[in-house]
């Protein structure tokens, strides 16, 4: 559905995107996760044809995207401050969104208003923080896009909302399997929806794949010893996340879940507990193991 | 271009933002209607009528409203080009950007046309249904001209707009761009009328008629005598160039980089390019004006470089504030220095060598005679030797001291002359002053007044290739000498004597006589109409023997007055112009002519009374008493006494009847004498009308030096003021 084929951004000389290649299949839910300034908003900007890349292609079913009103119309990008004209009210955004997309749809409109506690007659200059991100939400899925790009819109909004618009955005992908493409921090947030993920980092796309498949990719073990163990025992499961306490450690690793408890069970442990992972603890462990956040 | 044909405008999209702004045009159309029909209707209530002075006013409020409502409605519609979130969403929506750009220019256009029109259109029909005469053909113009400017005006704004990233930055370049125009040319000016001798421009408006759409809208709306260049075509032309400036706004909109938004500028290049050339400019402007202001002992124009410290310094100080505007601080304050620096340095280089080669040559350029095609040559003569008299105030208003001379021997007198100019001023290394307290030496075969010593003459070439050359100086009049050829050339006939060189110009002619050297005997009077065979005949031949004259059988002719033509042509029922044409033996063509209609000059009667003759001041033999007669053939009488004028008061004898007849071979009109003899003061009876003087006068030549003496011995002399002389005694 969207493929980037060796896509490099750069602006005024730095270089945000390297050679990326991605592909997002239709009718799925993917996460973007990165450190803050790794390319997630841009790559986002690039589908929707917002930039044009410096080299590579970026297709949506196989079309170019950019500057072409017959495929952007089918693609709606939400940033994480939406945008509303000067001194406007919800329904002259509504009038304004319903030129360029014919799909907008004024019952998904209408139910959606519904659900949120929006005047649309009010200027929504007067809406607080998160009653401008409803008021956005509502509109980005009221045009019906194929594609929808949301850039952290969940940020701000209160669970009860969160929890609706998870649903509509589950009903949507059901009912006209919409590819949604979700930018988020909120890594608890986006394993609940997202069934791919990708992590950029430096430029590129480290990790990319199923939740699922990630998540059975990394393992957490906390392993205690009777006897003194070095930290370089564990060299060879190249941990991504190592910590000590006493004879107690905490491990992080990649790998074949067999063959990594094979390799622990050499170092003939008095103890050995698997320890569940979440994806923000994967992201929190992938990243560090890159250096990030580790001066602190 | 083919991309420009294949722009489609989203008539939703436009039709929005129309309605969007409605509350801009209905601001704009109220604060139109206020100071334009308004104004004349509380000029009404107050003074109960109706003025047309009040409605000019109120169109150039009207028009200063439509250009600040023109530099107001980008920012309006453009403005999400300020913001990297607005740009993101005005870049995802599904429309193309060339589209979009151009629905958006459409519907500015709009929001500007439409308050116009209306208020226009009001205050055009309140005017016409108030006042008599008002000339709608005129006001329709005014209209078109006007909406022809608006795209060429807005252009600037949106082209600093594609090149900066804030709405400040985007007012500050647009209104400097505006400005480039008009500081360019006054630099051009200035540097010129300081530097450059010579240095003339035809029409000074016509620079920036087409290069600054401001002045342009101003020019074209409220200049309406303004002819050439035709207001149509420049309107039209400024339509083609805002569609062109809208078309290279389009490219640069295309390629504007939105991660720079929200910077001062997106476009590196644009801060350097525009403020460089923005200071070049000034620099050269202050440059001339404060080199102007320095003159040295003996009154030469030099560069003298401790006057540039000034501008020098101001420019720096203008260049350093843009810079910390568009750095937002002081971190490019080194750099700018080092690239102020390196303008300088080309700009004084640049005036240095300018000024030290005379303008790259401009100063000494002549063409050759060959080249030229035609010369326009106009000048204050104060003596009315080639140009018409400014005396002759009722003088058809198409005559002006201005002459286009077409032929080999009068342009290469003009070329003579330009040279004696430049050679002239080239012992004062072509400054543009030179010292009045040196003699100038004259060719002139009479000494020159105080008054007359200097002269403006401008001439401007025109070129077999289409191309101009124009001059204009300040010199001596003794430095004229060389054109005198002119006076027998057939464009100098024309203009003093349209009333046989342009038959044209005349609907009917109300009198058409003959008389004889005192005017004392006419011919029956007849209204001959300008078809009349024997007044184009007369006409003909009267040039052709003029023609057939050199200038020194013209101006020193000492050939006795036979008689004169007295013709009155008339442009309409009461604007009519009366001339006199001497006839002397050598218009033998005439004669001819005259002779085989039966037409003769009647015979000389006597006066009935005393005639006054003025006589030459005695005291000294320096003096420079000279009768010049003026092209209708008046006599202005000059006295002055070397340097200084004195009061006006002459010595003058009057001579009886019979005394003036002997006098009559020595009575020339038309004519410059180089020594001072008299002049005789004769009525001409009720033809001459109007004129600076009742009578007409006539210098006498070295020929009557015998009998003046003798009749100032007989006659008392008495003491008299120039006025009696010219019109009471």
């Amino acid at each position: 559905m969207i493929q980037l084929t060796s896509v490099s951004k750069s602006f005024d000389k730095k270089l945000v995107l390297d050679h990326i290649d991605w592909t997002v299949k239709k009718g799925s839910v993917f996460g973007l996760v990165g450190p803050n300034g790794a390319g997630k908003s841009t790559l986002l900007r690039l589908i929707s044809g917002v930039l044009q890349a410096d080299s590579g292609t970026v297709l949506v079913d196989g079309d170019i995207v950019y500057d072409q009103p017959h495929v952007k119309r089918r693609i709606l990008f939400l940033a994480d401050e939406p945008f509303f004209l000067h001194q406007s009210t919800l329904k002259e955004m509504k009038e304004f969104y319903k030129i360029f997309y014919p799909a907008f749809d004024e019952a998904v409109y209408a139910k959606l208003l519904n659900n949120f506690p929006i005047n649309e007659n009010e200027k929504i200059n007067t809406f607080s923080k998160g009653m401008k991100r409803q008021a956005g939400l509502i509109l980005a899925l009221s045009v019906s896009p194929d594609v929808l790009l949301l850039d952290e819109a969940f940020d701000g909004l209160d669970p009860v909302m969160r929890l609706t618009l998870k649903r509509f955005i589950s009903n949507e992908i059901l009912n006209r399997d919409m590819t949604v493409v979700i930018s988020s921090h909120n890594l608890r947030e986006l394993e609940d929806i997202c069934d791919q993920i990708a992590l950029i980092d430096h430029n590129k796309v480290v990790m990319s794949g199923d939740v699922d498949v990630i998540k059975g990719d990394f393992h957490k073990y906390q392993i205690g010893f009777n006897h003194d163990v070095e930290n370089s025992a564990f060299d060879s499961l190249k941990p991504i996340h190592l910590e000590r306490l006493g004879n107690v450690f905490t491990l992080v690793c990649k790998g074949n879940k067999d063959e990594v408890k094979a390799q622990i069970d050499d170092l003939q442990p008095a103890l050995i507990n698997e320890l569940p992972l979440n994806l923000e603890e994967i992201f929190v462990y992938e990243m560090e193991g890159r250096g990030y956040g580790k001066s602190l | 271009m083919a991309n420009l044909c294949k722009i489609r405008i989203s008539t939703e999209y436009f039709r929005f933002l129309v309605k969007r702004n409605v509350r801009f045009m209905v601001l704009s159309t109220i604060a139109m209607f206020v100071l334009y029909p308004l104004l004349a209707f509380t000029e009404y209530i107050i003074s109960g009528s109706y003025g047309s002075f009040v409605f000019t006013m109120g169109q150039i409020f009207l028009t200063i409203l439509l250009v600040l409502s023109i530099f107001i409605v980008p920012f309006l519609l453009y403005s999400y080009m300020n913001s990297k979130r607005n740009l993101d969403v005005y870049h995802a929506l599904p429309i193309k950007r060339k589209d979009l750009f151009v629905t958006t220019l459409l519907s500015g256009f709009v929001l500007v046309f439409i308050p116009f029109t209306l208020t226009f259109a009001a205050g055009g029909i309140y005017q016409l249904l108030v006042i008599q005469g008002i000339d709608w053909v005129l006001m329709l113009k005014q209209y078109f001209y006007s909406v022809a400017l608006i795209l060429a005006i807005m252009g600037p704004i949106l082209f600093a707009m594609m090149n900066t990233g804030t709405g400040v930055d985007g007012l500050i370049y647009g209104i400097i761009i505006h400005l480039i125009p008009g500081i360019l040319y006054g630099a051009y000016l200035v540097y010129g009328n300081t530097m450059l001798l010579g240095f003339a421009v035809n029409d000074p408006s016509l620079f920036l008629l087409y290069a600054s759409p401001i002045w342009s809208l101003f020019e074209l709306v409220f200049n309406t005598t303004r002819e050439y260049p035709n207001p149509m075509l420049i309107a039209i032309y400024w339509i083609v160039i805002g569609i062109a400036i809208s078309y290279l706004n389009l490219y640069f909109y295309q390629i504007r980089k939105s991660e720079r938004a929200e910077n001062p500028f997106t476009n590196i290049w644009f801060f350097p390019i525009i403020v460089t050339v923005f200071t070049l400019i000034v620099q050269i402007f202050f440059y001339s004006t404060f080199a102007s202001m320095n003159q040295n002992y003996d009154g030469m124009m030099r560069i003298d470089y401790r006057m540039l410290i000034f501008p020098v310094f101001f420019t720096f100080v203008m260049y350093l504030i843009l810079d910390v505007i568009a750095h937002r601080g002081f971190k490019n304050l080194i750099k700018a220095m080092g690239v102020f620096a390196l303008i300088t340095a080309v700009s004084l280089g640049g005036f240095t060598i300018s000024a030290s080669s005379n303008g790259l040559g401009y100063v000494t350029s002549i063409p050759t005679s060959s080249n030229v095609k035609e010369v326009e040559l106009s000048m204050y003569d104060q003596y009315g030797l080639i140009f018409a008299s400014d005396y002759r105030y009722s003088y058809p208003s198409s005559q002006s001291n201005k002459l286009i001379f077409k032929d080999d021997t009068s342009i290469e007198a003009i070329i003579k002359t330009h040279q004696t100019i430049l050679d002239g001023y080239k012992e004062f290394n072509y400054r543009k002053v030179w010292s009045s307290q040196n003699p100038i030496e004259s060719k002139y075969p009479f000494t020159l007044s105080d008054e007359y010593f200097n002269t403006s003459i401008t001439i401007k070439y025109t070129m077999n290739n289409g191309s101009s050359m124009i001059r204009s100086y300040s010199i001596p009049y003794a430095w004229t000498y060389d054109l005198l050829p002119l006076v027998a050339s057939e464009e100098v006939f024309n203009q003093k004597y349209p009333q046989f060189g342009r038959l044209d110009m005349w609907s009917r002619y109300r009198t058409f006589e003959i008389t004889n050297t005192l005017f004392s005997t006419f011919t029956d009077s007849n209204t001959v109409s300008n078809d009349s065979e024997v007044l184009k005949e007369v006409a003909k031949r009267y040039k052709e023997d003029y023609l057939a004259l050199n200038y020194e059988e013209i101006i020193f002719s000492k050939e006795p007055i036979l008689g004169f033509f007295l013709v009155e042509p008339c442009t309409t029922t009461t604007n009519c112009h009366p001339n006199i044409m001497p006839i002397t033996a050598k218009f033998t063509r005439t004669l001819a002519y005259l002779d085989s209609i039966n037409v003769s000059i009647p015979e000389v009667t006597l006066p009935t009374g005393p005639t006054t003759i003025v006589l030459p001041n005695s005291n000294s033999d320096r003096s420079p008493f000279f009768m010049i007669q003026n092209l209708s053939g008046i006599y202005d009488v000059y006295y002055r006494m070397e340097k200084d004028y004195v009061s006006s008061q002459f010595d003058v004898i009057d001579v009886d009847p019979e005394d003036l007849m002997p006098l009559l071979p020595y009575m020339m009109n038309g004519s410059i004498m180089s020594s001072a003899m008299g002049t005789v003061r004769i009525r001409p009876g009720n033809f001459i009308m109007e004129r600076n003087s009742t009578y007409l006068f006539f210098t006498l030549t070295e020929g009557a030096a015998d009998l003046l003496e003798q009749y100032k011995s007989i006659y008392p002399i008495r003491r008299v003021s120039l006025d009696s002389i010219l019109w009471n005694d």
